[in-house]
């Protein structure tokens, strides 16, 4: 009789699925590093070009909207560029009531819906917004790619440990994820909060400092907060199954 | 505790090594080392069956209960 049951055996052994995972996950770590060298790259140009072929162009990373639009007029065709934000919190304030010059000059281009507001790149900002893009990109591909390292160790870490999950090590890699979360959490609103302090200050945005704390982050780390307790009382019992033979 | 386990009274008895007790009975060396120091908190029916098997033995042989002297 064949003892050989095909429904509760490994579809592929153990070690070579270990191996295409962790491998899957270095993969991934590469892409993530390229690509955030190539948005890095592509970010410099756009900034950096001053007109476009086509009429209009637009570049994004994150809330950070640029756009380049070519302006003919009288035979003179200049290339004229603007941030939009999107996801604020609150209208602009009186901005009902400013005329156009009055909004150029502010560098307010166009209020556009009450949360998107555009902003005119110029000489003198142009090297805020492109240290602005530069920050959310870092931000975001450096995240993503810390995350993924994270990620990496703690499957490590899981396919070495065997059969014993609740482990000191677990712990530690939950924690870490924790502080990862948690120093987004803090980073974004730092980021935001300097392109608004900018903006208030060079502008009639008058947003609130902090608007960019989002609950979101938090949410995941508290979530995050009650899976180390459950780990905590869950360790002393792993460890008194280990004592079982 | 109040069981002593005498593994290595018995393995002496048939002279045989951790070791090989390890690979007749298809049990990790750490774990019949927790069960010979005395740090098991528990053991499985299969892995006494294994072990007596091996030992050619019966569970009393292995396992005696001392009263604690509190």
């Amino acid at each position: 009789m064949n003892d050989k049951n095909y429904l509760t055996g490994d579809l592929i052994p153990k070690p070579l699925f270990q191996t295409i995972f962790l491998g899957f996950l270095v993969i991934t770590m590469i892409l993530i590093a390229f690509n955030g060298y190539r948005e890095y790259q592509a970010t410099s140009k756009f900034f950096e070009d001053e007109s476009t072929e086509s009429q209009s162009s637009v570049y994004e990373i994150g809330y950070l909207h640029i756009t380049k639009v070519n302006h003919s007029a009288d035979n003179n065709r200049n290339t004229r560029q603007y941030v939009t934000i999107t996801g604020l919190s609150y209208p602009i304030s009186e901005y009902a009531e400013l005329s156009e010059v009055q909004m150029e000059s502010n560098g307010l281009l166009m209020p556009g819906l009450v949360s998107h507001p555009s902003f005119v790149v110029t000489d003198e900002n142009k090297s805020f917004w492109k240290s602005q893009f530069y920050w959310v990109l870092a931000y975001h591909s450096g995240g993503y790619l810390l995350l993924c390292m994270l990620i990496f160790a703690a499957t490590l870490l899981r396919f070495r440990q065997g059969q014993k999950l609740f482990t000191k090590e677990l712990k530690y890699a939950v924690y870490a994820f924790y502080g990862l979360i948690m120093a987004g959490y803090f980073l974004y609103a730092v980021i935001f909060g300097r392109m608004i302090h900018f903006l208030n200050q060079s502008t009639a945005l008058n947003e609130s400092l902090t608007a960019g704390i989002s609950p979101e982050l938090l949410n995941v780390g508290v979530v995050l907060l009650i899976l180390i307790v459950l780990i905590e009382q869950a360790i002393p019992i792993q460890e008194e199954q280990n004592l079982t033979v | 505790m109040a069981i002593i386990v005498n593994l290595d009274v018995m393995l002496a008895k048939r002279k045989m090594s951790l070791t090989e007790l390890s690979e007749k009975v298809d049990i990790t060396m750490s774990n019949l080392s927790i069960l010979k120091t005395g740090k098991a908190r528990a053991i499985r029916f299969s892995t006494l069956e294994a072990i007596c098997e091996a030992l050619e033995c019966q569970p009393g042989d292995i396992l005696e209960y001392q009263e604690d002297e509190e």
